[in-house]
């Protein structure tokens, strides 16, 4: 019967998955400085430290690629002209994305 | 029925994803840091079920290499879950001393990184393919540090 315990939980720690977080991306651009300030908020902000980022122009050519600084609510990178689209990306993960749309 | 439980449990197994909690406790010295990891009582249970072959409530020799090799060391390709930044670089992560015990019928594992923080630093236990959630249960530091903690992992900053 212990068994058969441990094996019901084994099933049901199988399906369970506590690790959930939120991911809310805010992206601004400095006409004067031709820099785009990128803030992550997130429920694990650490969480953020783990992503790369994509600046895209409207043709979606890659404007400049940066990585999102661990403990930091933002950062500011460099860039010629206003992005279209940015493409923040797990590291370890590149097909985990989340896109923002510009305005 | 037990043939019946092992085929659901295994073909659930294709579909879900393991997951532990972990306390965690740090000791960063000038040119190291000590890691605890302490698993979860209802993980530990389901662990030791697996690898205390002999049923002795501890982790003998050969036991212990059989967890390490399926829950430890497998996370290499994930840098045992562990960012060790100095200024913007990344430095690299190689568990010594690794040990595997158990301590109030919860697995704990033991090991050492070697970490000298000549300038502002940032320690972090996380998990990127979020699957084990490490929860900061205490840290001992000779330098100056700032926490950043949630429910799932942690980042020291560390000023020397």
């Amino acid at each position: 019967m212990k068994k058969l315990l441990l094996l019901c939980l084994l099933v049901y720690r199988l399906f369970a998955h506590p690790v959930s977080y939120t991911i809310d991306l805010h992206v601004s651009y400095n006409e004067n400085e031709k820099s785009v300030t990128v803030a992550c908020e997130s429920d694990s902000r650490n969480k953020c430290g783990l992503h790369d980022f994509h600046l895209l122009n409207a043709k979606d050519e890659t404007l400049t690629t940066a990585s999102f600084p661990f403990m930091k609510p933002n950062t500011t990178v460099a860039c010629s002209e206003k992005p279209a689209k940015m493409i923040f990306y797990l590291r370890q993960i590149p097909e985990h994305t989340y896109t923002v749309i510009v305005e | 029925m037990r043939i019946f439980l092992l085929v659901v449990g295994t073909h659930l197994a294709l579909w879900a994803h393991p997951h532990f909690f972990i306390d965690t406790t740090l000791r960063i010295e000038s040119d190291r840091i000590v890691h605890e990891w302490m698993f979860d009582t209802l993980n530990s249970k389901l662990l030791l079920f697996e690898f205390d072959t002999n049923h002795d409530h501890l982790l003998d020799e050969r036991e212990e290499k059989n967890f390490l090799d399926a829950h430890f060391y497998p996370l290499q390709s994930n840098h045992f879950n562990l960012v060790l930044q100095k200024g913007d670089q990344d430095e690299r992560i190689e568990p010594l001393h690794v040990k595997a015990n158990v301590v109030d019928k919860r697995i704990v594992i033991l090991f050492t990184t070697l970490f000298s923080p000549t300038q502002p630093s940032i320690v972090c236990t996380i998990d990127g393919t979020l699957y084990s959630a490490y929860t900061l249960q205490n840290v001992q530091s000779v330098f100056a540090i700032e926490t950043q903690k949630s429910n799932y992992d942690f980042c020291l900053g560390v000023t020397p």
